[in-house]
């Protein structure tokens, strides 16, 4: 929905929102608010439905403490400016019990969404998708990783996640030669 | 060069389980910690990671042509399944088994240990694929007149117990 964008212009926008009551005040870990959809933000997330229905939104911003600024723009900008063209969060989850519900490829804009995001940037919001219950933004934001890892050797994946290899070089050459189909290109 | 960010161990499965076999049995060597959330979630990763792949005919006497073994790398090297045959002019000569009979052959890489699962309607025409974790098996059930009636699929529930 369309705000007035006159001046003053923040506090303009929290006015309506909160005359309107269609919209929730989510506020990052850094203390900065966001206006997000209602509809939306119940619909794509599971944890935001939850606090919706529950009344534990605080119309002054609602904590979302383990959710940087950063993070929490890309999940607003997620949730509002595409809300109609994804499927519910309470659907998708349905399927899922069902366990054949195959990942649908990301669509364009979804596609263009995550690669736009630095590499800090996209683990961020990773992690702030799967907090809020967000299903379908962290099927596409784990797609876009799994993306970058093809063709990484094991050394470039400890790069990328930061890890220590734990293995004694005797216990990784033993498990190198029974995996060594897996070292040509893929 | 980006600076690392590790994730949790849930997000690591979900990540992985997008990516092809081949590299996913490579990242096991990524360290134990990945080693052991490979192995230990292969149910999750099991679509992606069987391959179908060509059958080492030295172990077989050369008489497979066209079979092929599926496999989990992630939960061990040995294939574990031979595809489904029939046998009219080819046999497949699959040690120990008996002509004309339909079914699977479990066999490892080094060739030993093998058995059949016969298939359960002993008729010809039928195929087997994997899904969920699981084989399964279809044919078309015909009626009097030969016509299709219906596909019946079954489901191989659990390889060991049979």
């Amino acid at each position: 929905m369309e705000v007035d964008k006159g001046k003053g212009e923040a506090e303009e926008t929290r006015k309506v929102a909160e005359a309107d009551r269609d919209t929730v005040t989510l506020k990052s870990s850094d203390g900065k608010l966001f206006e997000v959809s209602k509809e939306a933000a119940a619909r794509l997330s599971t944890v935001l439905a939850g606090m919706i229905a529950g009344g534990s939104i605080d119309d002054n911003g609602t904590d979302l403490k383990q959710i940087g600024s950063e993070a929490l723009e890309n999940v607003v900008d997620y949730c509002n400016k595409h809300a109609n063209s994804i499927p519910s969060a309470a659907l998708i989850s349905s399927s899922i019990s069902f366990n054949t519900a195959p990942f649908k490829e990301p669509e364009e804009w979804e596609r263009k969404f995550v690669d736009r995001l630095s590499h800090d940037a996209l683990f961020d919001l990773v992690e702030a998708a799967n907090f809020l219950g967000m299903e379908r933004l962290l099927d596409v934001t784990c797609h876009k990783i799994s993306e970058m890892m093809k063709g990484k050797s094991p050394d470039q994946i400890r790069e990328v996640f930061n890890i220590k290899n734990d293995y004694t070089k005797e216990e990784l050459e033993e498990i190198r030669q029974e995996l060594a189909w897996a070292f040509y290109d893929d | 060069m980006m600076k690392g960010r590790s994730l949790t161990d849930d997000l690591i499965v979900k990540i992985l389980s997008r990516l092809p076999a081949r590299s996913v049995c490579r990242f096991r060597c990524v360290s134990k910690t990945w080693q052991n959330l490979i192995s230990s979630h292969h149910r999750k990763l099991h679509q992606t990671l069987t391959e179908w792949v060509e059958s080492p005919d030295s172990n077989l006497g050369g008489k497979c042509r066209g079979l092929r073994l599926g496999f989990d790398p992630t939960v061990s090297p040995h294939f574990f399944v031979f595809e489904f045959f029939k046998d009219e002019h080819d046999r497949f000569g699959v040690q120990g088994r008996e002509e004309n009979e339909q079914g699977i052959a479990v066999v490892d890489t080094q060739g030993r240990a093998r058995r059949s699962i016969p298939v359960p309607d002993n008729k010809e025409g039928g195929f087997i694929q994997q899904s969920q974790g699981r084989l399964h098996y279809a044919n078309f059930e015909a009626n009097d007149d030969d016509e299709v009636a219906r596909l019946v699929v079954y489901v191989l529930e659990d390889d060991d117990s049979q």
